[in-house]
C-alpha cells in the first residue's frame, strides 16, 4: 500500500484506523477488561467480590494474590468505566448499524421508485419528505423514541426515520439526472422493462453517492444515539451506553470525578470521527471533483 | 512600434498523468495598432499563449523559460501589484464562454464601477456609468441593459460587454481568446465587425487567438499559426492565405468550408498529438504529406523567407 | 416574476408545509406502534385509570377524528393541551419559555455564523495553501463532538477558572428581579436593557455565554464547512478568473465574487442548520439548565408528560416551517436569478 497523496487518502486512512482501533476493542475488549459492566461485583475464581465505587483510574484491586487493573475507573456503583466502555461500544455501534440499514434501504427504495415513476406521487412524497427533512432529526428521534419505547431495535428505528429523507432525496435525485440518460433510452428502445431498467441499470449508478452517504449517516447515528441515550430516551438503566453514561458523570464530574463523564465522551469523538473521517475519504475517492488539468 | 515581444516561451502544465509543454519555444511580436490572428486547434497552446502574457495561467502550471516584454518592460520580473494594476489596464483579456465571464450576482454597471475603482480611479458613480453607457452604445448594446444583471442579456450582449470592460480602461492590447466560438455566425460575424472598428477607432492592439481561418482572414493584418506548441508559420495576412508556405497552414486553408465552394472538404489526415508525448522533430510530421526521415530527426526552426517565417525543412 | 410575486407564492406554500408538517407530528405520536399513554404513565397503573387518561387525551376517538381535533387545536384554537400533573396549558408554558431558546439561537447563530464565515474566507483566500486543510479537519473534529460534550468540557475547564456561571438564565437574586421589571418581554435581553438595568444585563451576558458558545461551536462546524465548500467552489468559476484578468484585487474577488455568490448555498444550508439548532438546543439547554423550549422537552420526558413532548415538537414544526419562509425569501434579496 502505498503513501497517501490526496488529503482524501489521508482522511481515509485515519478514518480507517480510527474506526478499526474502535471495531476491535468493542470485539474483543472484553478479554483485557475486567468486565462488570452492569453490577458492582466481579468473579475472581468464582468468588464474588465488591468493587468500590468511584475508584480512579488505574486503580488496582488486590484480592488473593490476583490483581484486578481497572484502566479507566470505576463509576459511582462500582462498575468498571473500561468495560462499560466496551459494552457501550456494542451496544452503539449495533445501534448505529441498525438504524443505518433500515434508513439506507427505506430510503434508496423509495427514492429509486419515487425518481423513476415521478407525477402526482413523486410530488407529493417529495414534498412529505422534505417537510420531514427540515424537521430536526434529534427531535424526530425524540418524538419516536418517546412512543416506541426502550431497547436496541426500537431505538434503531427512532433513529433510523431521521434518516429516511437524506437517501430519499440523494437517490431521487441521481435517478432523475440518469432518467434522461441515453444509455436509458438505449434500454428502453432494446426493450427492457421498467423493473429492470430500474434494478439493473439506475440503482447500480446510484451506488457511488450511497457508499459516500453511509459512513456520514453511521457517524450522525451515534451522535444521534447518544443525545437520545443523554436525554434518558431509548435505554433502561443498567445497561451501557456512553451517552447515558456521560449524563451520568455530569454530576460527578464537578465534584472531582472526572473520569466518568469524560470517557464516554472520548469514545464518542473518536468513534465518529473515524466514521466521518473515512466518510470524507470515500466521498472523495469516489467523486472526485477537483482534478487537476 | 513594437509592443509586445515574446522570446523563446515555455510554459508546461503539471497533470495526474504527467508534466504537459504547452508552449515550447515561441516568439512573436505584436506591433502597436496592429491585429495579429493566431491560429491553431485545441491543443496547439494558443490560449495559453493568452494565458501566459496576461500572467494568469493556472497554479499547476508555470513558466518554464523565456521572456515577455510589453511596452519595453520585461513583465516576468513584474511584481504581483504591478501585474494586476497592467491587467485591464494596459492588457485587457477576453475569454470565450460569455456565460461565465460575468459575476452572476451584480448588476453590469457595478462590474464597471469596480473595474474603475480597483484600478485608483477616484470617478463619482456617476461618471462611470455615463462612460459605460457610451461605451455599450458603441459596443452595440442598449445602454439600459447597464442596469440588468448579466444572466438577463443574450450570449451575444455578455460578449459585447466583456469586451466593452476590457477596453474601458483604453490599454495598448486586448486579446482575444476564442471570443467568438460560443456564438451563432450572425452574432460572431457582427462581433468582428466591431473589432474592426475598434481597431479604427483606438488604435489597440489586438491579438485574436482562433481556430476559425475565416475570422482570421477578415480581420488581422498579420497571421500567426501555432500546432502542437509550436509556431510554424508567421506573417502577412494576405500573403499567408494566398501562399502558405507550411504544410498545416495549407491544410487548414483547405479544410475551411466556404459558402458558393464546390471544392469538397479535405480534412486534415489524424489527430492533434497527445501533448504528453510529442512527436519529435516536427510534430506535424506523423499528418504531413511532405514528410521525411529528417522531419522525424531534426527540430524545424522559424526561419526568415522574405517577411515571412516558417518552420519547415521544406518550405 | 418580480419580487413580490416571488414572496407571495411563499407565502402560500408555507401554511402547506406548515399542515404536513403537522400531520407528520400527528403521525409520528399517534400511529405508530405502542401505546403513549402505557410507555408514560408506566406499567403498573389500573387499566380503568389508563383509560381515563386516554379519554382525556383524545385517544379513544378514531384516529381520523383525533387528527382533525389535533389540526383544529393547533390551528383554530391555538391550543396544544394540558400538562398531565399540574393542568397548565401547554401552550402557555411554550409561550414563557420560547424567548429563551430565541435568545440562545440567534446569540449560537451569531458565534457560528462568525466563526464559519471567517473560516471560509480565509479558505479562499488561501485556497493554494494549508488553510483548507485545518478548515475541514476543524469542522470534521468539531461535528463530531457531541454538543453536551462541548458543554461539558466548557463548565469545567472554562467556566470553573474564569468563575463564570455555569447554569440558568440569571443569577437567582437577578431572577426574582428580572421578573418585577417595567418592561417584559420574556426577552432578557430587551427587558434589562430597556428598563435600564445594565447589572440584570451584564449578569444575564455572563449566564449566556457558555450555552451559546457551545452551541455556537457546534453548529460551526457544520458552518464552516459550508462556506469553505461553497466558496471555494465559487472560486473556482471562470468569472473569478475573467475578474483577475481586469486586475481585480485578490481580497475582493473573494468578497464580490466567492463569498457573494456562495451566500446563495450558504444560505441553504443555514435554513436547514436551524433544525440542527433546534435539536442541539434541546441538549445545550439540558446541559445548562437553560430555561428555554429544549429544556422543556427534556423535564416533559422526564416527568413522562405526553402533552408537553407533543406541544413542543409542534413548536418545532410551526418554527421550522416559518424559518423556510423566511430563507426562502432572503433567497430572492440574494440570487437576482430567482427575481428575475
Amino acid at each position: 500500500m502505498r503513501k497517501p497523496k490526496t488529503f482524501g487518502e489521508w482522511c481515509l486512512l485515519a478514518g480507517g484506523i480510527l474506526t478499526f482501533i474502535v471495531l476491535l476493542f468493542a470485539l474483543i475488549g472484553d478479554l483485557i477488561a475486567p468486565g462488570n459492566t452492569t453490577s458492582s461485583y466481579i468473579m475472581i475464581d468464582g468468588k464474588s467480590v465488591e468493587v468500590p465505587p468511584l475508584l480512579p483510574p488505574l486503580s488496582r484491586l488486590h484480592i488473593d494474590g490476583r490483581t484486578v487493573t481497572f484502566i479507566l475507573g470505576t463509576d459511582q456503583l462500582g462498575r468498571d468505566v473500561f468495560s462499560r466502555l466496551l459494552a457501550g461500544a456494542r451496544f452503539v455501534l449495533a445501534v448505529a448499524f441498525l438504524s443505518t440499514v433500515v434508513s439506507t434501504v427505506i430510503g434508496v427504495f423509495l427514492g429509486l421508485i419515487s425518481g423513476y415513476i415521478g407525477g402526482l406521487f413523486d410530488r407529493t412524497l417529495s414534498l412529505v419528505m422534505d417537510s420531514l427533512y427540515s424537521l430536526p432529526g434529534l427531535i424526530v428521534a425524540i418524538a419516536l423514541a418517546a412512543f416506541l419505547g426502550t431497547g436496541l431495535v426500537n431505538m434503531s428505528l427512532a433513529i433510523a426515520v431521521a434518516y429516511i429523507p437524506s437517501y430519499f432525496r440523494m437517490v431521487r435525485g441521481n435517478v432523475l439526472s440518469l432518467k434522461g440518460m441515453p444509455f436509458i433510452e438505449a434500454s428502453k428502445i432494446a426493450g427492457a422493462s421498467s423493473l429492470s431498467i430500474a434494478l439493473r441499470q439506475i440503482l447500480p449508478n446510484t451506488f457511488p453517492s450511497i457508499a459516500s452517504l453511509l459512513p456520514i449517516t453511521f457517524a450522525d447515528a451515534i451522535i444521534t444515539e447518544a443525545g437520545l441515550s443523554f436525554l434518558g430516551l431509548g435505554i433502561e438503566p443498567p445497561t451501557p451506553d456512553w451517552g447515558f453514561d456521560l449524563n451520568k458523570g455530569r454530576q460527578f464530574f464537578l465534584a472531582g470525578y472526572w473520569w466518568i463523564g469524560i470517557f464516554p465522551g472520548l469514545a464518542i469523538v473518536i468513534t465518529v470521527l473515524g466514521f466521518l473521517l473515512l466518510g470524507e475519504g470515500l466521498n472523495e475517492v469516489l467523486n472526485p471533483k477537483r482534478w487537476e488539468a | 512600434m513594437t509592443l509586445l515581444e515574446i522570446r523563446n516561451l515555455k510554459v508546461s502544465y503539471n497533470t495526474r498523468r504527467g508534466k504537459v509543454e504547452a508552449l515550447s519555444g515561441v516568439s512573436l511580436d505584436v506591433k502597436q495598432g496592429e491585429v495579429l490572428g493566431v491560429v491553431g486547434e485545441s491543443g496547439s497552446g494558443k490560449s495559453t499563449l493568452g494565458l501566459a502574457i496576461m500572467r494568469i495561467l493556472p497554479r499547476y502550471s508555470q513558466i518554464e523559460q523565456g521572456e515577455i516584454f510589453f511596452d519595453g518592460r520585461d513583465i516576468l520580473k513584474l511584481d504581483d501589484e504591478e501585474l494586476r494594476e497592467m491587467r485591464g489596464k494596459e492588457v485587457s483579456i477576453v475569454f470565450q464562454d460569455p456565460y461565465s465571464s460575468l459575476n452572476p450576482v451584480r448588476k453590469i454597471v457595478d462590474h464597471f464601477i469596480e473595474l474603475f475603482t480597483e484600478h485608483g480611479y477616484t470617478y463619482e458613480k456617476e461618471e462611470i456609468e455615463k462612460i459605460a453607457s457610451q461605451l455599450l452604445e458603441k459596443m452595440g448594446v442598449p445602454p439600459e441593459k447597464l442596469h440588468d444583471y448579466p444572466h438577463q442579456l443574450s450570449g451575444g450582449q455578455r460578449q459585447r460587454v466583456a469586451i466593452a470592460l476590457g477596453l474601458a480602461l483604453n490599454p495598448k492590447l486586448l486579446i482575444a481568446d476564442e471570443i467568438t466560438t460560443a456564438l451563432d455566425a450572425l452574432v460572431e460575424a457582427q462581433i468582428v465587425e466591431l473589432l474592426k472598428e475598434i481597431k479604427k477607432d483606438y488604435k489597440t492592439s489586438i491579438m485574436f487567438i482562433t481556430h476559425n481561418m475565416g475570422l482570421v482572414a477578415q480581420l488581422a493584418d498579420r497571421i500567426a499559426v501555432m500546432y502542437a506548441g509550436r509556431l510554424v508559420e508567421v506573417g502577412k495576412t494576405s500573403e499567408v492565405i494566398e501562399k502558405p508556405r507550411h504544410p498545416y497552414t495549407r491544410a487548414l486553408l483547405l479544410s475551411v468550408p466556404r459558402i458558393g465552394g464546390s471544392k469538397a472538404l479535405q480534412p486534415i489526415p489524424g489527430e492533434p498529438p497527445d501533448m504528453r508525448k510529442p512527436p519529435s522533430g516536427c510534430r506535424f510530421h506523423p499528418r504531413c504529406p511532405l514528410a521525411t526521415d529528417l522531419c522525424v530527426r531534426e527540430i524545424p526552426v522559424l526561419r526568415n523567407i522574405g517577411d515571412r517565417y516558417v518552420a519547415c525543412h521544406y518550405a | 416574476m418580480g419580487l413580490k410575486e416571488y414572496v407571495i407564492s411563499r407565502l402560500i406554500l408555507t401554511p402547506l408545509m406548515l399542515f404536513i408538517l403537522l400531520t407528520f407530528v400527528f403521525i409520528l405520536l399517534r400511529v405508530l406502534p405502542g401505546d403513549p399513554i402505557t410507555m408514560l404513565e408506566g406499567k403498573n397503573i389500573p387499566e380503568d385509570v389508563l383509560a381515563r387518561r386516554r379519554a382525556e387525551l383524545g385517544l379513544d376517538k378514531p384516529l381520523y377524528v383525533q387528527y382533525l381535533n389535533y389540526l383544529y387545536s393547533v390551528f383554530v384554537k391555538l391550543d396544544l393541551g394540558y400538562t398531565a400533573l399540574e393542568r397548565i396549558p401547554v401552550s402557555y408554558l411554550i409561550m414563557t419559555r420560547l424567548p429563551a431558546t430565541i435568545e440562545l439561537a440567534i446569540s449560537s447563530t451569531i458565534i457560528a455564523g462568525a466563526i464559519g464565515i471567517v473560516i471560509g474566507l480565509l479558505s479562499a483566500r488561501y485556497q493554494y495553501g494549508k488553510v483548507p486543510y485545518f478548515a475541514r479537519i476543524y469542522s470534521s473534529i468539531v461535528y463530531s463532538i457531541p454538543v453536551f460534550y462541548i458543554g461539558l468540557m466548557l463548565q469545567a475547564y472554562f467556566a470553573r477558572p474564569l468563575g463564570l456561571p455555569t447554569t440558568g438564565r440569571l443569577s437567582p437574586v437577578n431572577m426574582v428581579l428580572a421578573d418585577n421589571l417595567p418592561v417584559k418581554t420574556g426577552f432578557v435581553f430587551i427587558d434589562a436593557l430597556f428598563s435600564g438595568r445594565p447589572d440584570i444585563l451584564f449578569d444575564y451576558l455572563l449566564h449566556l455565554s457558555l450555552p451559546s458558545l457551545t452551541l455556537g461551536i457546534y453548529l460551526s462546524g457544520v458552518f464552516s464547512r459550508v462556506t469553505y465548500l461553497s466558496v471555494e467552489d465559487a472560486m473556482s468559476q471562470d468569472y473569478t478568473q475573467a475578474a483577475r484578468g481586469r486586475g481585480i484585487r485578490e481580497w475582493t474577488i473573494v468578497k464580490n465574487y466567492g463569498l457573494r455568490n456562495a451566500l446563495i448555498p450558504i444560505l441553504t444550508m443555514a435554513g436547514l442548520q436551524v433544525a440542527a439548532l433546534l435539536g442541539g438546543a434541546v441538549l445545550t439547554e439540558t446541559t445548562f439548565n437553560w430555561d428555554g423550549i429544549g429544556l422543556l422537552v427534556y423535564e416533559g420526558i422526564l416527568k413522562r408528560d405526553y402533552a408537553i413532548v407533543q406541544g413542543a415538537v409542534t413548536i418545532y414544526a410551526v418554527l421550522v416551517a416559518i424559518v423556510s419562509l423566511l430563507v426562502d425569501v432572503l433567497y430572492a434579496f440574494v440570487d437576482p436569478r430567482v427575481r428575475y
